[in-house]
């Protein structure tokens, strides 16, 4: 069971891109960084504990050739051994395919059974997000007890954590 | 981003500016012998349509639109039907026309959004397409044009796969992004929330070819099928009883896209709360872009397409106001927010002019109404000819 918790305002709303949300967790510091397209601009925040918000910048993708600002499709933080990165990536030839698109977030177990070795998939938790077509939804933490997600127009990250 | 998305997204909006008018005229019907000389009657509706459609679906402006391109912004697409709205004998004052613009670009977003599947849009088009078909019965010129175009929709779209749909879904959603003006008859109908916002049902229909969730199929590696189990999915969902045709004639079973206005509904839009995310938006319509020009450039040639045909000799242009009263239209003028403000950009003058014999050519087509000026570049006539529509 989760329940919804403070969201955390955007500058600018999500676009409506598939996996429109990277998380950053930086439990040292007791930080989590959060990255979200806009169009042609990336937004990163981070927030504490509780969502409260901290810092929030814009970036802008370098522009090229064409009539307006190149658009970004998505934004990621990578964690590599010695550094993080951020990743933008803008819409120069490259195609986009179909993720499912509706106003459900659904967290589903994943397991290897006992006796056969299947995968097994159980359900865990379905929410609905009233009037929201969701772009983007993380976990936020290792363990799986709190998730954010993104909606196409809206200009916050909800999050969510379990009771 | 797509570079097949203008088509859709012009003969969309165009659609929906239709209908409205329609009403429009309808409501402010005056019976033809009951007339005063300023008065809107049957015939001239009927002729304001026939001249808009026309021009709409002239065979080189199409030419034009179906080649492939990005979108303009909004503020640039919005000079396009400011044209289109002016190519009969109406005449509509900015306030008016700020106001038909909000309720196309609100009602094609509500339609794009509510989409069951990404291809649907094609379906939505073909609505409108079919309801303009509807008003243009008497011109058997007028109607093969359309017939054209919907050749021309099907030889495009035809083929493409459901990821190039996905795209061009995105691309128009983009578009739409961070518009949330509220519009009476969709607030009334409930299909668009207090806050801007448009509800997605989570009950009805599934689109076409999608099985109804809530059910876990687990499969062995010979693709055997060996367990089964149930979740509850949170909606309540139905598959979707037939598809819609993507003929020249069918039922195209999508409501979406078919005309919703009728003479008792006046639409009325609401502006305040209507922007959120200012910043974002300021931020946008007053950075200076350079790139604008070749925005207006390419806008040129498409506008240049158009062949408006003017009335031959003295005929006043009739008035269509999009509000109940003038006063009430002269007070949305003035309560206009800043943010959402279509006046065009001014943009300083570049230094490197480059004189382009095509674009000179398209120019000379522009009907210039005032003395032409002496000015420095051609650039800077284009500049100033846009400031004036």
């Amino acid at each position: 069971m989760f329940r919804r918790e403070r969201s955390i305002p955007l500058r600018g709303s999500a676009a409506a891109l598939c996996n429109n949300l990277s998380v950053l967790q930086l439990p040292v510091r007791n930080l989590t960084h959060f990255g979200v397209v806009h169009g042609p601009s990336a937004q990163l925040l981070s927030a504490a504990p509780e969502g409260v918000p901290l810092a929030q910048r814009q970036l802008q993708a370098k522009e090229g050739a064409g009539v307006s600002p190149p658009l970004i499709t998505q934004v990621h933080w990578c964690v590599l051994p010695f550094r993080v990165l951020l990743v933008l990536t803008s819409h120069r030839g490259i195609q986009l395919l179909s993720a499912a698109e509706d106003t459900f977030v659904h967290i589903w177990k994943l397991s290897r059974s006992p006796e056969g070795g299947y995968i097994e998939v159980e359900h865990c938790h379905g929410e609905c997000v009233p009037d929201t077509q969701v772009c983007g939804a993380r976990f936020c933490d290792p363990s799986g007890s709190s998730f954010a997600v993104t909606g196409y127009d809206l200009a916050e990250i909800l999050r969510f954590s379990s009771m | 981003m797509s570079v097949r998305t203008l088509p859709l997204l012009f003969l969309n909006l165009g659609g929906e500016m239709l209908y409205i008018l329609d009403q429009r005229l309808r409501a402010q019907n005056i019976p033809g012998d009951k007339a005063r000389k300023d008065e809107w009657t049957e015939v001239d509706r009927k002729r304001v349509l026939n001249d808009i459609i026309s021009t709409m679906f002239n065979r080189k402006f199409m030419e034009e639109l179906f080649k492939p391109q990005e979108l303009y912004s909004k503020k640039a697409l919005r000079t396009v039907y400011d044209r289109l709205a002016h190519a009969s004998i109406m005449r509509l004052n900015q306030a008016s026309m700020d106001k038909l613009y909000d309720l196309m670009t609100m009602a094609f977003k509500y339609q794009v959004l509510l989409c069951p599947r990404p291809k649907d849009v094609l379906l939505v088009t073909f609505n409108h397409l079919d309801a303009i078909k509807g008003f243009i019965q008497d011109s058997p010129t007028i109607l093969h044009q359309v017939d054209e175009t919907f050749q021309q929709l099907t030889e495009t779209y035809g083929g493409l796969s459901a990821g190039e749909f996905q795209l061009i879904r995105q691309t128009l959603l983009i578009f739409f992004q961070d518009l949330h003006i509220r519009v009476s008859i969709f607030l009334k109908d409930k299909v668009q929330n207090s806050n801007g916002r448009f509800v997605l049902p989570v009950s009805g229909p599934l689109p076409w070819g999608t099985k109804v969730p809530g059910l876990i199929r687990t499969f062995n590696n010979k693709g055997e099928e060996v367990r089964k189990a149930e979740f509850k999915h949170g909606g309540s969902y139905v598959a979707a009883p037939k598809e819609g045709s993507f003929e020249l004639y069918g039922d195209r079973v999508l409501k979406l896209g078919t005309n919703m206005y009728s003479v008792n509904r006046p639409v009325e839009t609401h502006m305040s709360g209507a922007s959120e995310n200012l910043a974002a938006q300021t931020q946008e319509s007053i950075a200076p872009n350079p790139l604008a020009k070749e925005e207006l450039n390419l806008l040129a040639r498409l506008i240049g397409g158009m062949e408006i045909k003017k009335p031959s000799g003295p005929e006043p242009g009739f008035r269509l106001n999009l509000f109940t009263t003038d006063e009430e239209e002269e007070q949305a003028a003035l309560t206009r927010p800043e943010e959402l403000s279509y006046e065009v950009i001014n943009i300083q003058a570049t230094q490197d002019q480059q004189t382009n014999e095509e674009l000179a050519r398209i120019m000379g087509e522009f009907e210039i109404l005032d003395q032409p000026r002496r000015s420095a570049s051609k650039g800077d006539d284009l500049l100033a000819m846009m400031d004036e529509l």
